[in-house]
């Protein structure tokens, strides 16, 4: 159980404060896929780094197990946007190396590294450097590096925002199909809502000036879902919903950043 | 593997700017130098240029015989021990005090200051300097040579710790290693691409100072050498000396690269700046 309550976040630039996050409330179930929606500037990547242990509120918390956060931690993997792997060291040697930072022998942290790559579709691709690899292969690869940690919690920044369209549908379905088998809580920001609404279970819209949530939406199609749950009538009423949502939300705070802006 | 391995190889087959293959870029720049010498033999055959400026093919002649006397063998031994030494000392300490810098703001304030003041001052005239106190000897050389090639290696090798994507180092964070293992394992290896740009401008700047410290004083060596015989006026021997100097900077760096790319590991293949 994640736990984010009454978060606050203010910056400082130059003789501006900026109100990134503004008492921002948020439950994470054990086990849930939820998905963060919102334009840019709404604070939602910042919500993400605190659940991360990376970056801290202002006022208000943010618990995991009703403990309060206090730093990264294996417990909590992050993925980003760019893969972030290691470029002098082969795709095995880099989804070892967080298991021989934990003390693992070598050989056994590569065998286990193979184990993982095999899982998601890599099983070829172990002495390859990530230089050598195409972007989706990368962000593969970052995530079985994730994985290798044995995180109760994914949080992942936008890890299909730089693929181009197919690979980011296939991607997707394997994603889902990856946290169906796993157990894992998974937080997911995007700012493509027909992603947000295929992979999770449910849906919070963040608003931007200042950072807020401005909606959750349960998404109540079946589980396990694949490719052919992309044809479910649902999913439009659901954009449509959502859609409506994000134009108020962008009509309310285009004046407010204007003002802002002066 | 297979798949993985033709990939490498079309990435390698990579195309320069123009679109020449490197096969290509290879015989264009020798036909270029073949040119460019050519050109220059036709001058001084034809007598448009000064007497005392040798063509290639004397020039060549003169650096035949100097080696065949055995005076070339003779220079460039202690030529090289100076430059080398000089350059190992002076990069190495370079190296690690500029990621040391990169890394930690308490140690990049502590040398700031003392390292703009010092960049500036051409290390050549430290030599009287440095002279007084040591002589005009080998220690003095090096130390001098070591001097001017610690800073391209400190600048790049800050810049390159400091650029590093914070990214990379949230990686490890998140998987909790140290901060001796952060550093030994991610700031090092990310860093040290650019380091070895700042290597190879010191390696070259050693062979600058190493002629530089031989002309001054009595010396011996490749510097003391090509000074020795414009005074005598045996240009032959001059600008053969100036042929040892250069073969030996192309040789270094040849060896140094091969060196880089050893270390780089499979990085060069892919060109991957970031993951």
């Amino acid at each position: 159980m994640l736990e984010v309550k009454r978060v606050t976040k203010t910056f400082r630039r130059g003789k501006h404060v900026v109100n990134a996050l503004s008492a921002v409330d948020l439950a994470v179930r054990k086990g849930e896929f939820l998905t963060i929606l919102g334009p840019s500037g709404c604070g939602k990547t910042t919500l993400l780094h605190m659940l991360g242990g990376f970056e801290f509120p202002t006022e208000g918390s943010v618990e995991i197990e009703g403990r309060p956060i206090t730093g990264p931690g294996r417990d909590r993997g992050m993925v980003f946007q760019e893969a972030m792997l290691f470029p002098w060291r082969t795709v095995r040697a880099n989804v070892a190396w967080p298991l021989q930072v934990a003390g693992t022998p070598r050989r056994e942290a590569h065998a286990r590294a193979d184990e993982l790559l095999a899982m998601v579709g890599l099983a070829r691709f172990g002495n390859a450097y990530p230089g050598e690899l195409s972007g989706g292969m990368r962000q593969r690869a970052a995530l079985a590096r994730t994985l290798a940690m044995e995180p109760s919690v994914l949080l992942m920044d936008e890890p299909f925002g730089a693929l181009d369209a197919q690979t980011r549908e296939v991607m997707q379905e394997e994603l889902t199909r990856l946290w169906q088998a796993s157990g894992l809580t998974v937080v997911f920001i995007t700012h493509d809502i027909n992603e947000a609404i295929f992979l999770g279970d449910r849906v919070v819209v963040m608003g931007a000036s200042p950072g807020r949530v401005v909606e959750d939406c349960a998404i109540e199609l079946a589980r396990p879902r694949s490719s052919e749950t992309k044809a479910d009538p649902r999913i439009l009423e659901y954009r449509s919903h959502l859609w409506e949502v994000l134009r108020r939300e962008s009509a309310r705070s285009a004046p407010a950043m204007a003002e802002a802006g002066r | 593997m297979s798949t993985s391995g033709s990939m490498a190889a079309q990435l390698m087959r990579r195309q320069s700017l123009l679109g020449a293959s490197r096969e290509r870029t290879w015989l264009i720049s020798s036909l270029f130098t073949v040119l460019v010498l050519a050109v220059w033999e036709a001058l001084t055959m034809v007598g448009v240029l000064p007497a005392y400026i040798y063509g290639p093919i004397e020039i060549a002649r003169a650096f035949v015989e100097l080696a065949r006397g055995g005076d070339l063998a003779a220079q460039t031994g202690p030529s090289l021990y100076r430059a080398l030494s000089g350059f190992f000392i002076g990069s190495a300490i370079g190296v690690m005090l500029g990621l040391l810098a990169g890394v930690s703001r308490v140690f990049r304030d502590l040398f700031d200051l003392t390292q703009s003041f010092t960049h500036p001052i051409p290390k050549i005239a430290l030599f009287p300097a440095i002279a007084v106190l040591l002589g005009f000897t080998d220690k003095s050389r090096i130390l001098v040579i070591a001097i001017s090639a610690f800073y391209p290696s400190y600048l790049n090798a800050m810049n390159g710790a400091l650029g590093i994507n914070a990214r990379l180092l949230w990686v490890a964070r998140n998987a909790g290693a140290s901060k001796l293992r952060t550093f030994f394992q991610v700031v090092v290896p990310a860093a040290m691409p650019r380091a070895l740009v700042g290597v190879r401008i010191s390696l070259m700047i050693s062979f600058v100072l190493m002629v530089a410290t031989e002309v001054v004083g009595h010396s011996n060596g490749l510097g003391a050498g090509l000074m020795e015989a414009y005074r005598d006026g045996e240009y032959g021997a001059m600008y053969a000396g100036i042929v040892a100097v250069a073969l030996c900077g192309v040789v270094s760096n040849a060896v140094l690269q091969r060196v880089a790319r050893v270390l780089g590991g499979g990085r060069d293949a892919g060109g991957a700046g970031h993951g």
